[in-house]
């Protein structure tokens, strides 16, 4: 096993909900099998899980909020306040703010946890990704490839 | 998860209207109204306002082999229970016979579903309440041992539902006349040690919620689920009810029936001639507590737990009593299993029939009924959920419960009331699944 995790988390079935997934699927085998990917629908429960079981987690998720539709955000959730967030997949979840609320109240959070929060501008039902969001994914995924690496030079 | 109330208390003849527009920590969307006048309560509602969701209907025309994979597809926390209602109902219209080891794996796979779900909801969605947090985030910053046993208790549930259906979220691998592929033997010995855990934590769970205080409030139901003459009924058995005794599945429609409601997009079902009645695990507990296995028995003497429980509001105790159950019965199944070299399924021959299934979801009895044409495509599906039986037991409870509980702020009796619904862990998103439309021509 890993010590680095890169999750994409969302739901391909609700628009610019799928672009953390499409996120983590395009980078699958950019690592050389040095980084796990893992693909996440809302199991609140398996990001626990890997949140107790690696050094180094990197979380890529859409959201909705004030910014510029399209843009993305790096927060660092050991330190940073968290976006406001209302997005749930389902009322007996609870969504990605909580999630690492709950990982902090267990002392379950990674030792290093980045989150990039991908504004997105759709979430309709049967809608595939927007436009201004397909066009920033590069540049994201460019930025986590990075990030990666730079973690992975520090273990 | 954010909901509004509202508390509106108007000058004249004393009236209160108690209004939660949207409840929180249940399945699905949901609200409640009640209204009193003159310290009488006048009316209750349990609106249920989700999206209807048509499955009845678009399962016609489709293939009996596929009805386990779509209306697994109604619910994301208990798609066992309707793959297995399907499976048992297609396997009663096509003379469908299958040995006790495919049977056995059922039952294996369900215990999985009851410990994931009973576990979810015990910890995440009712403890809550009696602990007096709004959600498990905050009791988890207080008490995170009790929190990780939950966690621990939910993972042993979906490993379970993993190394045997495929996968944790809508398993694949259970078909009608068996299953896809046979589990290695070591395969399933490998949960054996995250098992007895979960048994452990289960045991600590009842003791647990047994400490809580719960509401005084005694209701006589008149209960419904499944009895079989060996085992506490999850997989199979015949309806038993407190007062008509065993009735066949082809008959429920004979004595049960669902119907329209304006304030909710769910059916509301109905004992003709007796009006509401309960399902799920206090009326399984009640109808068959003398099934449960002797390490059940002990706890339940250990708390002083009678054998049969009148008090919604301890349904917790009962739900952690059966997640005892599940991790109890699933060892077993599993230090019985030796059939991976055997046929994993047998063979089924499409005919025109009528088929009746009936399996314990974790919220109570779920009835699927199908009619097939003689190429085996369904031309009739009728699904009865246990949230849709539940909905006028619910209003019953909160019409009696707010009527002996007057003197609460509205604040207080608003909370409560919200408990009270919560005790039957509903889960809106199964009740919607189906909604008669009539279009008028003027």
């Amino acid at each position: 096993m890993n010590n680095i995790a890169l999750i994409g988390i969302g739901n391909t079935f609700r628009g610019d909900d799928g672009a953390g997934l499409k996120v983590a699927e395009d980078l699958m085998s950019t690592f050389d099998k040095k980084v796990d990917v893992f693909i996440n629908k809302g199991d609140i429960f398996e990001l626990l899980d890997i949140f107790q079981r690696y050094n180094s987690v990197f979380l890529v998720d859409a959201c909705s909020g004030d910014d510029t539709m399209g843009s993305w955000k790096k927060i660092n959730p050991l330190v940073d306040i968290l976006l406001p967030d209302s997005k749930q997949s389902s009322t007996h979840a609870l969504n990605i703010n909580q999630t690492i609320a709950l990982a902090k109240s267990l002392h379950q959070l990674p030792k290093r946890l980045i989150l990039y929060a991908i504004k997105g501008k759709n979430f309709q039902m049967n809608t595939s990704l927007s436009p201004e969001v397909r066009e920033v994914l590069f540049s994201l995924k460019e930025t986590i490839i990075e990030d990666i690496h730079s973690c992975m030079k520090n273990i | 998860m954010m909901h509004e109330k509202e508390y509106k208390v108007d000058v004249g003849p004393k009236t209160r209207t108690l209004h939660v527009d949207y409840l929180a920590r249940v399945e699905g969307e949901g609200a409640f109204f009640v209204r009193t006048k003159d310290d009488k309560v006048e009316e209750v509602q349990l609106k249920i306002f989700e999206p209807p969701r048509f499955f009845e209907a678009f399962l016609q025309g489709r293939q009996f082999s596929e009805a386990p994979d779509i209306t697994s597809r109604i619910c994301g926390i208990c798609p066992v229970a309707y793959q297995m209602s399907a499976i048992r109902a297609m396997e009663d219209a096509l003379e469908v016979e299958i040995p006790e080891y495919m049977q056995q794996l059922r039952r294996l796979l369900y215990c999985g579903e009851w410990i994931e779900s009973h576990t979810l909801h015990v910890y995440m969605l009712h403890a809550p309440d009696f602990l007096g947090f709004p959600d498990i985030v905050q009791m988890a910053a207080k008490y995170p041992e009790i929190v990780q046993k939950g966690l621990r208790l939910k993972k042993a549930g979906n490993e379970i539902i993993k190394t045997l259906g495929g996968r944790e979220v809508h398993p694949i691998n259970a078909k009608v006349g068996g299953w896809y592929s046979l589990p290695l033997k070591r395969e399933l010995e490998q949960l054996l040690p995250l098992l007895e855990i979960a048994q452990a934590d289960a045991i600590e769970t009842v003791r647990w919620v047994n400490s809580f205080t719960f509401p005084n409030f005694i209701k006589n139901y008149e209960c419904v689920s499944l009895s079989h003459p060996s085992e506490y009924p999850i997989t199979q058995g015949m309806i038993t009810t407190s007062s008509l005794g065993t009735i066949p599945l082809s008959e429920f429609q004979t004595h049960f029936e669902e119907v329209h409601v304006s304030h909710s997009t769910a059916l509301q079902a109905k004992m003709k001639q007796k009006g509401s009645y309960l399902t799920g695990p206090i009326a399984r507990y009640n109808l068959n507590s003398q099934k449960l296995s002797p390490i059940v028995q002990k706890i339940r003497r250990e708390i002083q737990f009678e054998s049969i429980c009148q008090n919604p509001f301890r349904s917790i105790i009962v739900r952690a009593l059966e997640i005892v159950e599940a991790c109890t019965e699933a060892i077993r199944l599993i230090n019985l299993y030796d059939a991976e070299k055997l046929a994993p399924s047998v063979q089924v021959q499409s005919k025109a029939a009528v088929g009746y299934g009936a399996t314990e979801a974790p919220r109570g009895l779920l009835y699927h009924k199908y009619t097939l044409d003689d190429t085996g495509n369904i031309k009739n599906a009728t699904i009865i959920p246990p949230t849709s039986q539940n909905q006028k037991a619910i209003e019953e409870d909160l019409f009696e419960f707010v009527t002996n509980h007057m003197t609460l702020s509205d604040e207080e009796l608003t909370y409560q009331c919200e408990q009270a619904i919560r005790n039957y862990d509903p889960c809106i998103s199964c009740s919607t699944h189906f909604l008669r439309l009539e279009r008028i021509y003027e």
